[in-house]
Parts: C-alpha cells; structure tokens; sequence
C-alpha cells in the first residue's frame, strides 16, 4: 500500500494527473482483484464492501477473507469494550465473523441499515452473551491489558499552566475521564463509546443495542451529567 | 413563543447534531433565552471533546493480535470450504465461479481432477493394450569377427517360433497381466483395445519361414561411425540374402545390429564384433637344411586371408622369427611389406646350434604361420643313392627283389662302387647283401622273405671307387592283406534313407593306390566298380542303417584281397546329406550342391557358405522329393577353400545338417618359365637365366610379377617336403584342407588346383581323391549365433509418447499448484515467516541427513539388501502417512489440506503412470526429464512446507506426518529404480541420490561414487603410455642385415690370386648359390639374372615364386648342371689333428668317353709333412678312380691345400680347408 501511496503521490501536484492516473490504477487493481482475489488489490480498486458482499453471494466465498480484513480490528475494539477482556474479545471477533459467515447470503445489502451497525449489533450480541457467561462464571472483572489501555493516554500533552484553555484537555483530565468512563454501567459505558469512539449515530447505537432511540438520547445524557459529576469530584 | 422548560437531554441530542430541524430550532431559541442552559451546553461540549480525544487515544491500541488473527482466519477458512463442499448449490456455486475465473485454489482442483480422469482413462486404455505372444523368431548365425573391406554374409531366418522357444502355452492369450491385475478385470473388459496383429495362432508353432519381414543389418564402431550394410526383405524361405561389403574401418570392436521388422512385430538383435583382417603367409626359405653357423634367408609372401590380395607396406608389420627345436627363439625382426606383400629376413644359426627342427616363424595380426627347418651338421652326400624295389610291398614268402643304384648329382652313373645292403625284419635276424655296380651304377639284388611279416627294413651303403660313401634307407611292408581297401562315406558317417556317395579307396600296403577291380555286395546289391590307377572308385548306395560291405579286390597282377567294411550310420530320426558335385572348382564356374533330406519335417534347407572362417553367401532352396538343389555361382571374390554347411531346422530348436569344403581357384594361376642360355655349365661360368611370368593357361599373356629366386646345390634338397607350386595351394586351401591330404594317397594339393582349371578325365581321380581326404570334415560353427523373438509391433507407441507428454506436463504443474496452494496458505494464515523460519533450520538440518539418509541407509546398505522390496514398504508408508492426511483434511474440514492431499495422490498417479511408460522404454527426452525432475523438487518442498506450516498452527500430528511424507517421498524417488518394472532413465533421473544430497554431499563426495556409474564420459586418464624400446637386435648375436632388395650372389668373397694355369682352380663351394627374394620382372614378365657359378660340380636347383600385385601367385623350377671333363674331390677319412697322420682321398672322376691318366700337382710342404705322397692314376672313361695322400699337419688351425689333378686332356684344381685339431 506504501507503493500504491507513492504512486498517487508522485503526479499530486496536478489534480487531473492524479485523479487519471488513480482512475487507471484501481482499474488494475479491480482486475487483479478479479483473477487473484487478492484483499489488497480489493483495498486499493477500492471496493465498497456492498459490492464485496455481493460477490460473496454470488459465489465467492474466498471475498469474505477480505471483508474480515476490513472490519477485524472494528469488530475486536467493539467487542473488547464490551468485554474489556482481550483473550474474550477474540473470541466474540471470531464467534462474531462465523455468525456473519453463516448470515452473510442472507444479508440484505439494499436494506436500510448499514453493514457496519449490523456488524456491530452481531458483535455485541455475541459480546454480550459471553459477558453474560463469564459473569455467571464470576470472571467479569476489567482485565489487566484493560486496564493498561490507560497507558495509550501518556502521549497526551501534560496539563499547560500558561495557557490551560489552549488544550481541550490534558493528560490528567484525560486519565480522569477514562477512569470514569470505566465506572459508568455497561449501559450508559456503551452508547458512549460507540458514540464517542465509533462515531455511530444515535440511530444506529440504537439499532446495535436494540434500545429506543429515546433510550439511547436519554442515556447518553445521563452519562454526560453522570461524568460530569465524577469530573467535579475529581477535581476536588 | 419561547419554550420554558430546560431540553435537558435535548440539549445533548443537539450538541450531537442528532436533533431534527424543528427541535433543533426550538432548543436554540431557548439557549438564547436561558443562560443557565448556555452553560450547561459549554460543559457537554467540553465532555465530548474529552471523551473523542480521551476515547481515541486509549482504544487506538486495541487491535486484533496476530495470533488470534491468524486463528480466526483459520477458522474461517475451514468454515469456508466446508460451505463449499455443501450440497449441490455449493456445486453451482462452483461451476459459476469456474465461469467467472476461479481463484486458485478451485482452479487447481479442477486442473488436477480433469488431469487425472484424462490421463488415467488414456493411460488405462494404451496400457491394457494385450500383449500379443510374439509369433515370429528370428534366428541369426554370422561371425563374430569380420575383415574391414572384405565380404560377407549374414544368415538371417525369420519363422514362426516352436513351442518349446516361446515358453507360453498356446492359446493363453500371452496378455501381460498386469494391468487387468492392477485394475480390475471388469474394467479391462470395457476398455481393451484389440491391437491388429496380436492375435495368436496355435498353427504358428510349426517354425514354418516367415516372408517378407524387412531385415536391416548395421554396423557402429566404437567411435561412433554407423553404417547400413543391408537393407531387404526375407524370402519365401524366411531368408534374406544378407551379403556386404564390409566397410574399411580401423581394426577394433563394434556393434552389429540385426533388426527384423514385419507387421507382427519387430526384433532387434545386437552383437560384439571384432574387426580385424587375417593373413595367409607363405614362408620360403632358401634351402630347407641349415648347418649350424649358417645363414638362413627368409621371405614372406603376405596375402589377405579374404581377398587373397597382397598386404600392402602400411600393413601392420610382419614379425620373422627363428626357434630352435626348443622354442626358444633364436632371433626375431620386424620386416616391412613391399607392395606385392613381400618381405625378407635373415638369421645367423648360432655356431653352436644343436642339431634340431627349427621353427620360421611369421606373425601378422593375430595370424601366425611356422615353417620347419632341419638343422644339423650334415655332410651333402658326394652323389645320390636310390633303393627300389620290384614291387612296394610284399606278402610273407615272397622273394624280394630290387636295385640300389648311385648316380652323382650331376647325372653320371657311379659305376664300380661297392654296395653293401643291409636288409632287417626278416625272422628278426639280419641279412647283409654285398656287390658291385655296373657300369650304369645300379645293382640287382633278390631275397627270400620266409615266413615274417611286418615292416622291412633296408639299408643301403655305396662307397665308390673313390671311396667316397652315400647311402639310403627304405622300408618295405610285408603284409598278408595285399590290397587295402578302405571305405569313406561322404559325411563321415552313412545317412540313411538317401543316396550316399561313398569313396573307396584301394592301396597297396605301402599306401601306394592300388588299381583294382572291386565286386561289392552289400545290403543283398552287387556293385562292380573299378578304381583306376589313383586306387579310387565312388560307390553310390541308399542305406537303410549301418552296412556293412563285403568288398573283393582284384589287381592286374591276380592279386586278390577279401575283406569286409563298416560303415557307421547317423541315427538321428532326420538326416540331412550334402553332396557336392567336385572338390575342386575354377572362379566364374557355377558350384551345384544337392541336399538329399531324409526323416524330419525340414520343409527349406539353407546352405551358408564361409570362406576363410567368413560367411561370404547364404543361399535356400525348397525340400522337393527329399532333395534341395542349390546352386552356387563362384565369383572371383569367393577363391580359395569354401566351407559349405547345409541345415535344415526343425520344429524345436533341432537341426540337422552336413559339411563339405571344396577349394575354388582363381582360374589365374602364373606360368613361371625359367630359361638357361646353355644345357650344362662350367665351374664358375656365368649362367644367363631368363624368367618368364604368363598367365597360366593362357598364351602370350606376360604379368609383370615380384620373383622369389632361389638357387641351391641340389644336394641340399634331399631333404625337401614340398614342391614349390604348393605355394599356390596353400593360399587357396584352408588348413583343414591341409591337414588332410595325406589321408588319400595320390592326393597332391597342387595337382588337384590344376585339376580344377583343366578339368579333364586325368585329373577327376585327383577331384575324388580331395572329395575323399575332406569327405566328413568338421566345419566349425558360426561364432554369432543369436535367436530372438520378434516382439509384437507396438500398435500404442504413438498414443503412448502423446501421453508420456501429456503427463510430463501434468507432473511439472502439479508441484506447481500444490506449492502455490500451499504458499497462499500460509501466507493467508500468517504462518509464511516462521514456516520459512523452521524450513531454513530444518533444511539445514536434511542436508546433513540426507546424505547419510540417503546413500548410507538406503543406497548402501537397505537397497542392495532388500531390492525392489524397499520401494514397496516405502510406498506403503507413503500411502499410510497420505491416508492420515487426506483423514484428516476430510474430518476437519480443511479444504485446503483436502486439496494439497489430492494433489499429492494425483501426482502419485501420475508419476506411476509415467514410470511404468518410460519402464517400457518410452524415450521421454531431456527437457521433460529436466521438467519432470525439478517438479518433484518443488513437490517435496511443498510437502514439507505443508507439514511444517500445519504444526505452527497447532496440528501437530498431521504437520509432522506430512513432513515425514516429504521425505519419504524422496525415499521412494530414490528406490524406484530397484523395482525392474520401472528401470529407466527417467527413474534413475529422479531417484539420483546426488540430487538429494545437498551441498554437503556434494562436498563431502559421498555421492562420487554413484555420480560416476552415472556420468559415462569422463576426462581422459592421465596415465601415460610408456613406449616400449625394443632393441632391434639382440646384442650377443652380430646378424649379417642385408639390404632387403640387393641381390646376394654368392660367390661374395673375391677369389684368391692364382697364378694362370690351365685349369682353374675350384675354392668356393657354397650350398646356396643365389638368393633374390625381391626380383621384379618387367611390364613383359621377363627377368634375366646372370649368375656366376661357384666351383662345384654339381646341380643347382633353381626355385622361383612368382606373385602379382593381384595376389596371383605361381612358381617353376629348373636345374643348372655345372660339370667338366675331371672332377677331383678331396675328403679326409678321419679327424685331422696335429702331430699326428691324416690320409686324405683325392678322388678323380673322368667324364670323358677315353681314360684319363692323371698326375697330382701338390703344394709344398709347409705347416705340415707328406708321410706318403700319392701315385698317379688312371681313371677309366666316365668312371672314378681315387689315391691317397698322407700327411702330418705341423699345428692346430686352418690348413689350406691348393691340389691339382692334371691329366692329358683335363684337369682339375681345388682348394680345401682343413680344420687341424690341437695336439693331443
């Protein structure tokens, strides 16, 4: 892909080079795609994952290799806020692409949801259903990797006294926010992070949890008011 | 109007933007109206830019690790596949794909499953192809040694084979077996394919010929030349006319190729031959009896033994040796050839030479020929003494009488000498019988022989009135039988039940041919057969078995002999008799031979005819009436001794068959006339000899020929054995033929060349006197003998090479798409990198195993133990490990282990296939070999990747499974050429144990050994070739090396100076007077050679072979008498010694019609003293008369004696040497 990134690169100073030249080059690679099959050719031909789909149901399973490229690490991070238990989180990703596996011919690409929000409501159920296992098996605890996610915060910039408004937010309010996040309830802790991390909107937090959009709206909120809450406590 | 109450969550929902227009509209009317919500608003949007921040920076970790990636891969492929394999949607599924161009992996399943259906139903098909019982043989019977640029001939027979040569039972079908074994009979019903040719007929077995099979006869040196000597196509006879001319190659091995091809089949049939020539060499000498000390001159007359033409110069050298009666050689050179094929030597005998048989010996190539010579210290005889009898033998009471009568060798009668004739074998008691010669020199003599048989023995001693003495000894058989009658069938033995010539030969007991009338009865038949003066008659008869002749012979004298003779018969159940018409033919004459055939079923006779151990004409006839006629047009290049061996061949390997030789002369024999200018000579004149070389036979026809010359004292011949025309013979006869013409009396070889060119009534006794002497000779067989059955003509070989094609092709891509379904596995799972990892280790670690694997275990030590066996227990752990592959592959669900197993058993297929093809000797040629070998590389490494990668995803019993598959894969290359089945080349490329040993094995020569049986040229061998120095003359014996080409004519001292007297005096008595053993005639045939006499009275023998840069050869002889009016000879009595007296006889002959008085002219004394001086004499007119003179040689040495014998009219002066002993 370095190479493809080059390439586009080189004529970047004049637009209707690079557009020409990227029009031919994803020509290529759809071809090579064509006979190859190959995920990267797919990437770079720029394939929407509709036409993927597609091709699979027509009778190409080996396209699902590259449809699992594209979506394993969303599908990991999803199921591993769920679970915040990495070993059980590669189980759901993996539970979780045999269900889409077993319910991709029947998948409906024209239908109204997006292939992502059904990806991701698969993934939760079957987060869940494993959160609900391990609980009952008494393991449910915040795992320790879970815990040293805390680390990825340190390259955040440290709190500016000069200028404290110049951030929207430092390292510390941000090991504070995190901590706090993790103390919300699994009910309130997902919409945020699908919200806040994953970018869905509310319909779609809606659909992947299989909540009111209402539900959604107000537990959002209550989040928000709860976080705020634990900030102030913080802070003092 | 604006909205009171506070959105709460509203607020956050438009924050998010995920408010509709409307609300949106109403929640920002309310912000601008309610502060308190204003900040409420700052705080949330505060939070949400803290939580993406907060958010993204802790989860940008998360990400799948490499380890469950690869597991969920993994696991999503076998879900996959396993979808794949689903029901005939799946099926669609696939063909669909196929359509829209499959990925690989489905393609190469494809690829594989249409490879092998294609090629296994092809391969089943051409395989199961019968093979036919082969119904034809052929049969070869040739030399094994041929003769660059000569003649010759091949017999080839094609027939139908006999039972017991085929070795199957008729009617078993003669299918191979193997196949139907192999695949099931039900399906080798279905797919048979009838070749056109193959079926077989029980009616084949009868040996019937076989026409029209096309023979083709080749011939390929060692350095690679190849030549075509006969192309054509068998006869009604099953024969075809394989004649050749040799082509003229280096001497050396080579191969000769017989191939037979018909629509039945083919056969190919090679054979070692030698080529090399081979000699004829006649050896002359220039006199047959040596003293020890003198000289013997030799020449060589070399002839090719095929083309009876003179071995040029460039020849391979000709070696002359001497051996004294112990073998031990004497002295040895190497002569050179001139271009009539002569060439000369000489050899001192040693002074000390024990009185012996020597031995001439010539060498050239590996033909060796020997020429014996008497050596002893003889003393020529003064004149010659003949001793007859009244009759050659006699019967016990009979009275012997007889002659003995002396006559100097210069023709004058030795009268008054004095006889004493001592007669042994009567009653063993000896009696003595004294008497004079008449004045013709003969005395009568007449004995009683009472009652004694046996062989007499006579001896008689003349001494002359000179007293000089000559005798002669004979014997005479006494027999009781006086006629000898002895029957000869013409096969050695009777044939029964056709006519047999059988020769009788009558001879008086001495062996001298008896002509006589004969009454035969045998069998109950009278025959009444006359024998002429040869003692020869030809009784024609048909036995039944063995007979028995009951013979009475009558001679003109009334002597009468009775007798009975058995005949042996052949008791074979088939009889095959050969009857030649002569013995003796001239070239461009047409031999006729009849084989008369009795019993068996032989339905042709083949008559093979070898001349010179080379079969030169193959000839067959049809038995009609029980007789096959052949008949044999004699061309120039079939001249000499022929050996003709008739055979039938019956069913079985049964033959029966006869010999015959018969000698063809080249009807150019040479006429060597030789002229003196006078009747008779003086001492030391110069004789005028003119020789004139014709055409023999033909008038006016000079040849310009090479001359032999010798002259010697005619004395000396005594002792000769053979006359000089037996040259001629000699070169036509074989040895056999030589060997045996002493067993007829009256046979002479040379006699009987002439015989064959005249061909009149004379000479037909000569014909069956050779016919006789040859009659039942062995012919020696054929060296080359070779049978092969004709292989049934390969309808399948075109569609077999298509297919050995096609599955080249198939197993070069197969390791392809098995390495490429492999490789796109571990990379999709990750594993790429370790398992390269493992495999650079592992590799490492087989390289330093293999080798010691490989040829230590298996080559050196397992392979020869267990053979062919190994190969299959590998391959039954080959099959074990696929099967838990291809088990494991099913019950997982792994597709593409499924794939790498189904590849692995396709190629497996294919491969056998292949090697069962090129097993039957399908070339396959180097590229596909090259293909086909790095494809099994690439399979081996794709097996072993395999393995490896399905152990670093945790399967580790079938990971290490397939490992050990890769290598016993190798295991299995490498034994494949133990099993006999599969030898090929292709096998050996594959299971080449250097191709698996790694530069370790290469480094550590390990795989020299193998590398070398396989690797035919090599670099030449530093060895270096020492010359061998040969000294060209023994040291210890100085040899006179005369110039080949001088003409050495004795005298060659110069004479003492003598004063002039009246008679000259005689000092130079040599034995041999001329040797020329290189004269060269001109274009005319005339040679004039002037000769100076020597001193003695005596006869010269003049011998001259001639012979022609054509290899004609022809000899004369002639006799030069050199007498005069007086001879005086000179002998001493006893030894001579000094101090002590010597009577020394001075013996006067008187040639003259008056007497002669004669006075003694004696030199002075000096080194000796005269006791008694001699008296003068008086010889009578062509008589003798002798004095003596005593002397006392004064010291040991040499004395010369220079005496005159003067009489009125004549006279004669000599010098003699006396060799004086020592004092005692």
């Amino acid at each position: 892909m370095a190479l493809l990134t080059l390439q586009t690169d080189l004529f970047g100073a004049d637009p209707r080079f690079r557009d020409a030249l990227a029009g031919v080059w994803r020509r290529i690679c759809a071809w090579v795609f064509a006979v190859t099959g190959s995920a990267a050719a797919a990437n770079a031909a720029g394939i929407s994952t509709e036409d993927l789909i597609l091709r699979f149901q027509r009778g190409q399973p080996a396209v699902f290799e590259i449809l699992y490229d594209r979506y394993k690490d969303y599908v990991y991070r999803v199921a591993y806020i769920v679970l915040r238990h990495e070993q059980e989180a590669e189980d759901a990703v993996q539970e979780t692409f045999l269900d889409v596996l077993r319910a991709l011919p029947d998948y409906d690409v024209q239908g109204p949801a997006r292939f992502e929000t059904w990806l991701y409501r698969v993934t939760v159920n079957r987060a869940k259903m494993r959160l609900r296992r391990s609980s009952s098996s008494g393991r449910h605890i915040a795992s320790e990797e879970w815990d040293d996610l805390e680390e990825g915060l340190e390259r955040l910039p440290s709190p500016d006294t000069e200028r404290p408004e110049r951030e929207v937010i430092d390292r510390e309010q941000a090991q504070a926010l995190w901590r706090a996040v993790d103390q919300l309830p699994d009910t309130h802790r997902l919409p945020v992070m699908l919200r806040y991390r994953e970018s869905l909107s509310y319909e779609e937090i809606a659909q992947v949890l299989g909540i009111g959009l209402g539900t959604v709206k107000s537990r959002l909120f209550n989040a928000h008011k709860k976080l705020l809450e634990l900030m102030q406590q913080e802070r003092r | 109007m604006a909205d009171h109450s506070h959105p709460g969550p509203e607020l956050l929902a438009y924050l998010d933007g995920e408010l509709p227009p409307e609300k949106a509209r109403r929640v920002e009317a309310h912000l601008a109206t309610c502060a308190a919500c204003r900040d409420e608003l700052a705080a949330l949007r505060r939070m949400q830019a803290g939580l993406h921040t907060t958010l993204d920076a802790a989860l940008s970790q998360a990400r799948l690790s490499r380890d469950a990636d690869r597991r969920i891969r993994g696991v999503i492929h076998e879900q996959l596949e396993r979808r794949e394999r689903r029901g005939w949607r799946a099926g669609i599924a696939w063909l669909s794909q196929l359509l829209r161009g499959a990925p690989l992996l489905q393609f190469s399943q494809a690829a594989l499953a249409l490879v092998l259906v294609l090629f296994s139903v092809s391969a089943y098909r051409i395989l199961s192809v019968p093979v036919a019982a082969p119904s034809q043989e052929t049969l070869v019977f040739g030399d094994t040694r041929l003769a660059p640029g000569g003649e010759a001939a091949l017999r080839v027979i094609v027939r139908a084979p006999s039972p017991t040569t085929l070795g199957h039972a008729p009617g078993s079908g003669g299918e191979s077996g193997l196949w139907p074994a192999l695949l099931g009979a039900a399906a080798a019903v279905s797919l048979r394919v009838e070749p056109a040719e193959a079926t077989w007929a029980p009616s084949a077995a009868t040996g019937a010929p076989v026409a029209n099979v096309e023979v083709t006869v080749s011939l390929l040196s060692e350095s690679g030349l190849s030549h075509v000597l006969y192309t054509g196509a068998t006869d009604a006879y099953g024969t075809a006319d394989v004649r050749f001319a040799v082509p003229d190659w280096p001497e050396g091995q080579a191969q000769l190729v017989i191939e037979a091809s018909s629509t039945a089949g083919e056969a190919r049939l090679v054979r070692s031959v030698t080529l090399a020539r081979s000699y004829k060499v006649y050896l002359m000498s220039d006199k047959p009896a040596y003293r020890p000390g003198q000289t013997v001159y030799l020449r060589a007359l070399v002839l090719d033994a095929q083309t009876l033409q003179p071995v040029a110069g460039d020849a391979p050298g000709v070696r002359l040796s001497l051996l004294d009666g112990a073998g031990r050689e004497v002295g040895a050179g190497a002569i050179s050839l001139s271009e009539y094929g002569v060439g000369v030597w000489s050899v001192a005998i040693p002074e000390a030479a024990a009185e012996a048989t020597y031995t001439a010996r010539a060498e050239i190539g590996d033909t060796r020929t020997d020429k014996a010579l008497m050596v002893s210290d003889y003393v020529l005889p003064p004149f010659r003494v003949s001793l007859e009898t009244g009759r050659s033998y006699y019967a016990p009471g009979e009275v012997v009488t007889g002659t003995v009568t002396a006559e100097t060798f210069y023709g004058v009668p030795v009268a008054g000498g004095q006889v004493l004739l001592r007669v042994n074998g009567i009653d063993s008691a000896q009696l003595d019988l004294r008497g004079d010669t008449d004045a013709d020199g003969v005395f009568r003599f007449a004995f009683d022989l009472g009652g004694s048989a046996g062989a007499l023995s006579l001896e008689a001693e003349v001494v002359d009135t000179a007293g000089r003495a000559a005798g002669i000894r004979a014997q005479v058989p006494v027999s009781r039988q006086a006629i000898r009658v002895q029957a000869m069938p013409e096969s050695g033995v009777l044939k029964p039940g056709v006519e047999n010539v059988v020769y009788i030969l009558a001879s008086y007991p001495d062996g001298a041919p008896a002509d006589v009338a004969l009454d035969i009865v045998a069998d109950g038949e009278a025959y009444a057969l006359e024998t002429g003066p040869y003692g020869l008659a030809v009784l024609r008869l048909t036995p039944k078995g063995a007979t028995t002749l009951d013979v009475t012979a009558r001679d003109a004298a009334g002597l009468v002999s009775q007798g009975a003779v058995s005949l042996a018969a052949d008791t074979a159940p088939a009889r095959l008799l050969l009857h030649a018409e002569r013995a003796a033919y001239r070239a461009g004459e047409t031999l006729v031979a009849t084989a008369l055939v009795a019993g068996g079923d032989a339905p042709y006779v083949y008559l093979d005819v070898a001349r010179a151990g080379q079969l030169v004409a193959t000839l067959a006839a049809p038995v009609e009436a029980g007789r096959a006629i052949f008949a044999l047009d004699l061309d120039p290049a079939m001249v000499g001794a022929l050996e003709l061996r008739a055979y039938g061949l019956l069913v079985g390997d049964a033959r029966i068959e006869d010999t015959r030789l018969v000698v063809v002369d080249p009807a150019q024999g040479l006429d060597v006339a030789i002229t003196p200018d006078r009747a008779d000579y003086a001492p030391g004149d110069t004789a005028h000899l003119a020789f004139a070389v014709e055409r023999a036979g033909v008038a006016g026809a000079p040849v310009s020929a090479l001359v032999g010359i010798s002259i010697v004292d005619a004395s000396v011949f005594a002792l000769e054995t053979l006359p000089p025309s037996f040259a001629r013979a000699y070169f036509l006869a074989s040895e056999q033929m030589l060997a045996r013409r002493d067993r007829v009396a009256g046979l002479d070889l040379p006699d009987l060349v002439e015989a064959a060119a005249a061909g009149d009534v004379a000479t037909r006794a000569q014909d069956v006197a050779a016919r006789a002497a040859w009659a039942g000779a062995d012919v020696a067989d054929r060296e080359l003998r070779a049978t092969a059955l004709l292989a049934p003509r390969d309808t399948t070989v075109p569609a077999r090479r298509a297919m050995a094609r096609g599955l080249s092709a198939g197993l070069g891509a197969l390791p392809v798409l098995l390495l490429a379904v492999v490789v796109r596995r571990l990379r999709v799972t990750g594993l790429s990198g370790h398992v390269v990892r493992r495999m650079v280790w592992g590799g490492l670690a087989l390289l330093v195993l293999m080798p010691v694997m490989v040829m230590g275990l298996v080559v050196g030590w397992l392979l020869p133990m267990l053979g062919a066996a190994l190969f299959f227990v590998l391959g039954a752990i080959a099959v074990a490990l696929l099967g838990v592959i291809l088990a494991h592959g099913w019950t997982r669900r792994d597709g593409r282990l499924q794939v790498v197993g189904a590849l692995l058993v396709g190629y497996l297929v294919l491969a056998g296939w292949l090697l069962v093809l090129a097993g039957r000797g399908d070339d396959l040629g180097a590229p596909a070999m090259a293909l086909i070998v790095s494809a099994f590389l690439l399979l081996v490494l794709g097996v072993a990747l395999q393995g490896q990668g399905l152990v670093l995803e945790g399967r580790r019993g079938v990971g290490w499974a397939t490992t050990v598959l890769a290598l016993v894969l190798v295991l299995l290359a490498v034994t494949a050429p133990a099993v006999p089945a599969l030898r090929s080349e292709l096998a050996a490329a594959v299971g080449q144990p250097a191709l698996y040993a790694g530069p370790l094995g290469w480094l550590t020569g390990c795989m020299a050994a193998p590398q070398a049986t396989m690797e035919a040229p090599t670099a030449a061998p530093a060895e270096v070739e020492k010359p061998v120095e040969v000294e060209d003359e023994p040291g210890e014996m100085p040899l006179p090396t005369p110039s080949p080409l001088a003409t050495m004519a004795l005298p060659t001292e110069e004479p003492l100076p003598v004063p002039a007297e009246p008679y000259p005096l005689r000092q130079i008595f040599p034995e041999t007077l001329v040797w020329d053993p290189e004269a060269e005639t001109d274009a005319g045939g005339r040679l004039a050679l002037d000769v100076p006499l020597a001193d003695t009275v005596t006869a010269w023998r003049v011998t001259a072979l001639a012979s022609t840069l054509n290899g004609e050869i022809g000899a004369g002889s002639a006799q030069l008498v050199v007498k005069q009016d007086l001879v005086l000879e000179v002998g001493a009595l006893d030894e001579v010694r000094a101090g002590e007296a010597v009577t020394l006889t001075l013996s006067v002959y008187n040639l003259q019609a008056d007497p002669e008085t004669v006075r003694w002219e004696l030199p002075p004394d000096a080194g000796y003293a005269t006791l008694r001086a001699p008296e003068p004499l008086t010889a009578a007119a062509a008589s003798g008369a002798s004095a003596t003179w005593v002397i006392r040689p004064a010291r040991a040495g040499t004395l010369e004696l220079v005496i005159g014998a003067l009489g009125e009219r004549s006279g004669d002066r000599v010098q003699v040497s006396l060799d004086v002993l020592p004092e005692r």
